[in-house]
């Protein structure tokens, strides 16, 4: 094989620099924040884990998109393609007997063997958290409650979150009649919202004609919570019923912190990943043809590595997140002040003292003349440009103004 | 109001699609096709169209770049595009079948040893033969399929049929269907979701206006 060019990169990875780099950081700063806010604490997961093992958790759904890897021995290893697969391990075999609730954040990166789409490549970064040992309209709306604060505080105002809940379609397929076998073809008319299609796909199943009836209502079910008491109709069957009610119970959580506004409901998606058992939601803003982050409830996935736990989470898509915020060419950062050679040597420590008081100081090492660094700093729009000191007092061009002023009169940080 | 745009599809279905979206008040749907312009814009009815290859327009509209599109079911199923498709049409209708030259058509034809399908539907037929238990070569086509048998290439074709005169032309017969087609309407679901009301109202409309109660 011919040797790639030293600058070729593989289909579905980038490198993330310069403004870019630092838009990602902050927004994960700002993530992370709030999520301590809220008592989640980090949990970092290993990058690779046993095949067999995440496969184990996530089930056959993800098994086309998994990067695998042999080790030296011959196992397969499987880059991971899902955190709450690895948190659910983690719980399940090492974390069981801490005290429930456990809330848990993470910043990684995920790689998954697909098309690279509105800003998703085969590697991106995920932000989230799982909330676990409590199943209740609480926590599945502390879990949303958190999705449109995190969309929010990314700087996103527009943005919608659309919420199903799996328990509807299942208590009606548990209900469908017998001889029933599979309804894939059920499933997936519903998830195309083709309503000839499914009302066709459910003849051919066979399912029986009040079940049928039910089941071709649920494309229409989308929409604000006035479609709620609707689809309590639908179905007399507990966990039909129980569905509906949770909806309605996150619904009044989410409407006292006057958040109502930010969802949609959909009873006819069932989407989402394959371990998912109750409320599942996707969130999508303007302009973006891909969702933004997802989430659900997924109370039977720790029991399949250790004592069964209730769990509900979240994960956003960092890069989407940034591109609905909308972003230009990377461009070089700019500091808050830019500081002569002489100035950073003689007065370091005055300097130090305005980086602990939050200030981006730079440096000038290349010992420029004071018209150089005042074209550099006009060039860059840095904002503050410190050309001489004392212990004392600092000569600083700020705003078209020259001044000798003392150390501790200069501003706060600006930003 | 932003505008929603539809994709719109060139060649076999235009016509229909433009005499519906005519009828919703969209005058300037034929001049498009005759000229060279790919773009149009209806202000007063809130919707723009772009005019592109059928296949094209479920890329255009999982990505996004459309909100809307009109493309044959049978089309879509090929791509396997992740759109929802709320509403049949009702035009356009042909079936995707399966089609030989008499001598393999009234021929015991499972059971050869193989079997070279052409297609410009490579998925679909694939799917079609494996759930059948039949293996197959397949030899993906970008046109004039009825060709393959008689130039040798293929035994069997999988192709859509109309009328069936083009078939019958070529000396072929029609074997078995692998699915009805029609035209549909596509959505993109972040669309969907965030125009929700504008879009359900535009479904509502269209399906009132090919007389469809969303029900066969």
């Amino acid at each position: 094989m011919a040797r790639p060019f030293v600058g070729a990169l593989p289909y579905g990875v980038r490198d993330l620099f310069l403004e870019e780099a630092a838009q990602l950081t902050s927004l994960e700063d700002t993530w992370r924040r709030l999520f301590e806010a809220w008592a989640y604490q980090r949990i970092i997961p290993p990058t690779y884990e046993h095949y067999d093992v995440l496969l184990a958790g996530s089930g056959t759904e993800l098994e086309e998109q998994v990067f695998r890897v042999l080790d030296r021995e011959g196992n397969i290893l499987a880059l991971r393609s899902d955190l709450t697969t690895q948190v659910a391990r983690i719980v399940g075999t090492k974390l069981y007997d801490l005290p429930l609730p456990l809330r848990f954040y993470y910043l990684a990166s995920v790689y998954r063997y697909e098309e690279p789409q509105a800003g998703r490549q085969r590697e991106f970064r995920q932000a989230g958290i799982e909330l676990i040992g409590v199943d209740s309209a609480e926590a599945d709306a502390e879990v949303l409650v958190l999705a449109v604060e995190a969309l929010r505080r990314a700087g996103l105002s527009e943005f919608q979150l659309n919420v199903g809940h799996l328990g509807l379609f299942r208590a009606l397929a548990a209900e469908a009649g017998p001889g029933v076998g599979q309804l894939d073809e059920v499933r997936a008319a519903l998830n195309r919202k083709d309503c000839q299609g499914l009302a066709e796909a459910l003849e051919r199943a066979r399912v029986r004609p009040a079940v049928a009836t039910a089941l071709a209502r649920l494309p229409d079910l989308c929409g604000g919570p006035e479609i709620l008491p609707e689809a309590a109709r639908l179905s007399a069957h507990p966990a039909a019923r129980a569905a509906v009610e949770r909806l309605e119970a996150i619904h009044a959580a989410l409407e006292r912190r006057g958040l109502g506004g930010h969802v949609i409901y959909d009873l006819g998606e069932t989407r989402g990943m394959g371990y998912y058992t109750g409320v599942a939601f996707e969130g999508f803003a303007p302009g973006l043809a891909f969702p933004l982050c997802s989430g659900g409830r997924y109370d039977d996935l720790i029991g399949r590595y250790g004592p069964p736990r209730p769990a509900v989470g979240l994960a956003l898509v960092t890069e989407r997140v940034r591109l609905a915020l909308g972003s230009g060419h990377p461009a070089l950062a700019r500091p808050d002040l830019l500081v002569a050679g002489a100035v950073a040597r003689d007065c370091w420590r005055q300097v130090e003292c305005l980086r602990e008081r939050g200030w981006r100081v730079e440096a000038d090492l290349l010992e420029r003349s004071e018209a150089d660094l005042r074209a550099l700093a006009a060039e860059r729009g840095i904002p503050f440009l410190a050309l001489a000191a004392t212990e004392g007092q600092v000569f600083v061009v700020s705003a078209g103004r020259d001044e000798w002023l003392r150390w501790e009169a200069l501003p706060e940080a600006p930003r | 109001m932003t505008t929603l745009r539809v994709a719109l599809p060139k060649g076999r279905l235009f016509g229909d699609t433009a005499a519906l979206f005519a009828r919703l008040g969209c005058q300037g749907l034929p001049a498009l096709a005759n000229s060279r312009r790919l773009m149009y814009e209806d202000p007063e009815v809130g919707l723009g169209f772009i005019l592109v290859k059928p296949s094209d327009v479920p890329v255009y509209v999982e990505h996004g770049a459309a909100d809307l599109g009109v493309v044959g079911q049978d089309v879509l199923r090929e791509l396997g595009r992740d759109v929802y498709e709320p509403l049949r049409l009702g035009f356009g209708r042909c079936r995707l079948v399966v089609a030989a030259p008499e001598a393999v058509a009234g021929s015991d034809w499972a059971r050869r040893p193989t079997l070279r399908v052409a297609t410009k539907y490579p998925r679909l037929a694939r799917q079609h033969f494996s759930s059948r238990g039949l293996s197959v070569e397949i030899v993906p086509l970008a046109g004039s399929v009825e060709l393959a048998p008689l130039a040798g290439l293929a035994d069997l074709i999988v192709d859509l049929v109309d009328s069936g005169r083009t078939l019958a032309a070529n000396n072929l017969r029609e074997i078995e269907t692998v699915m009805p087609s029609q035209a549909c309407l596509i959505v993109n679901r972040a669309s969907h979701k965030v125009h929700l009301q504008r879009v359900n109202a535009l479904i509502a409309e269209i399906a009132r206006l090919v007389g469809n109660g969303r029900g066969g």
